[in-house]
């Protein structure tokens, strides 16, 4: 049985291999459209706002052989982009997913698969990045050290923020 | 979940993996045309440096006026030379020279040929060493970075060339730092070894020196 590959090696490889940016998305796709939907509450703009990111994650990966160092960081941080430009428009632009033919539309069903999650919701209280820390490091298991690299911090602001994330939301689901 | 997420997710996947084909294709097909043309390029350079040389040397040439010293019967004489070896060898026949005829490309004109006394030049010493003389002239144009060919071909050094000529007319220094190449045009330089030993040097009309 082959062993699973990384995030890392995933898209190290689609560079070559058609096949593995999809696989990629695959993995990414729940918790980042939960993710998305628990920053801004809206399933139509939480899934644009996923399939944006990840068209402008393949096209970076694929297109133009950008290489990750801790890909699930850097997607979190293209999505948070892509949800503070949505909060300062209030319109939801995703035009590098529509350059690629990206189907627009919400399909039936995102809107049941996010109100069912709790835990989103209460994400949404906290601020852009202390969710996708908490997310990160203790829905996803990403070491706290490649999360800081990735958002620019010290491996010590990581675990804090991330400790203190914990704690609000503990209290926000008791 | 419901049924229609995935399906959605399997189809953004399918729609991945199209674009990643169209595009990794794209840029294997870029990558191979660029392959192709570096291939292309190492192959044509030389080639095209080759035929440029020759079209250069191919010029019309005035007739070498060949100021070289009658040589004894029995000497064997190997010309390098820009002239048209069919010129040099008429011209060294009409002055009595006896021409060995050589193997190689040039046999028929009887000659170790050399487009020009530079590197080829240089690399067809050893091709004449076992020659009596070895003489090279070269019109006025030469280059400044063809004198020291010149010496090596006639199986001397700059210094001894100089040495040699401390006695004549003729200073080698200036011939070396081409200040006298532009004013000489049409000056041949011959530069002849007698083996064994002796060496004799001519520039132009000069007597020749060392003798």
């Amino acid at each position: 049985m082959s062993r699973r590959r990384t995030d890392r090696e995933l898209l190290s490889a689609a560079r070559d291999d058609p096949e593995m940016f999809g696989e990629f998305y695959r993995r990414c796709h729940d918790d980042l459209t939960r993710f998305l939907h628990s920053r801004c509450r809206d399933p139509e703009v939480a899934y644009g706002i996923m399939q944006e990111t990840m068209a402008l994650a393949f096209v970076a990966v694929v297109v133009r052989e950008t290489k990750v160092r801790e890909p699930l960081p850097w997607l979190f941080q293209i999505a948070m982009r892509e949800l503070r430009r949505w909060q300062e428009a209030q319109y939801l632009e995703t035009p590098t997913a529509d350059m690629l033919d990206f189907r627009a539309t919400v399909p039936d069903g995102v809107d049941d698969f996010l109100r069912r999650d709790e835990l989103a919701r209460a994400l949404a209280e906290l601020p852009d990045e202390d969710a996708a820390l908490v997310v990160l490091v203790d829905a996803l298991g990403y070491p706290s050290k490649e999360v800081a690299r990735a958002f620019g911090m010290t491996d010590g602001q990581v675990r804090v923020r991330a400790h203190r994330a914990r704690q609000r939301l503990r209290v926000a689901l008791s | 979940m419901s049924e229609q997420l995935p399906a959605a997710m399997e189809e953004t996947v399918f729609r991945f993996t199209r674009l990643a084909e169209r595009a990794i294709g794209k840029r294997r097909r870029r990558r191979r045309r660029l392959l192709i043309a570096s291939a292309v390029m190492v192959v044509a350079a030389p080639i095209v440096a080759v035929l440029a040389w020759g079209w250069d040397s191919s010029r019309p040439v005035p007739p070498a006026p060949v100021e070289v010293a009658e040589t004894d019967d029995g000497w064997r004489v190997t010309v390098l030379d820009r002239s048209r070896p069919e010129d040099v060898v008429r011209v060294l026949r009409e002055r009595g020279l006896r021409v060995e005829r050589r193997s190689g490309p040039a046999e028929k004109a009887g000659l170790v040929s050399a487009e020009t006394a530079g590197a080829e030049g240089a690399a067809r010493v050893a091709e004449v060493a076992s020659a009596d003389w070895l003489i090279v002239w070269t019109d006025g144009g030469a280059g400044i970075a063809e004198i020291p060919d010149l010496c090596q071909l006639a199986g001397m050094s700059v210094a001894q060339a100089r040495e040699i000529l401390a006695g004549s007319q003729i200073s080698v220094r200036d011939v070396l730092t081409g200040e006298d190449l532009d004013r000489a045009e049409g000056l041949k330089v011959v530069l002849a070894r007698e083996l064994p030993g002796e060496v004799r040097l001519w520039v132009g009309d000069a007597e020749p020196a060392g003798c």
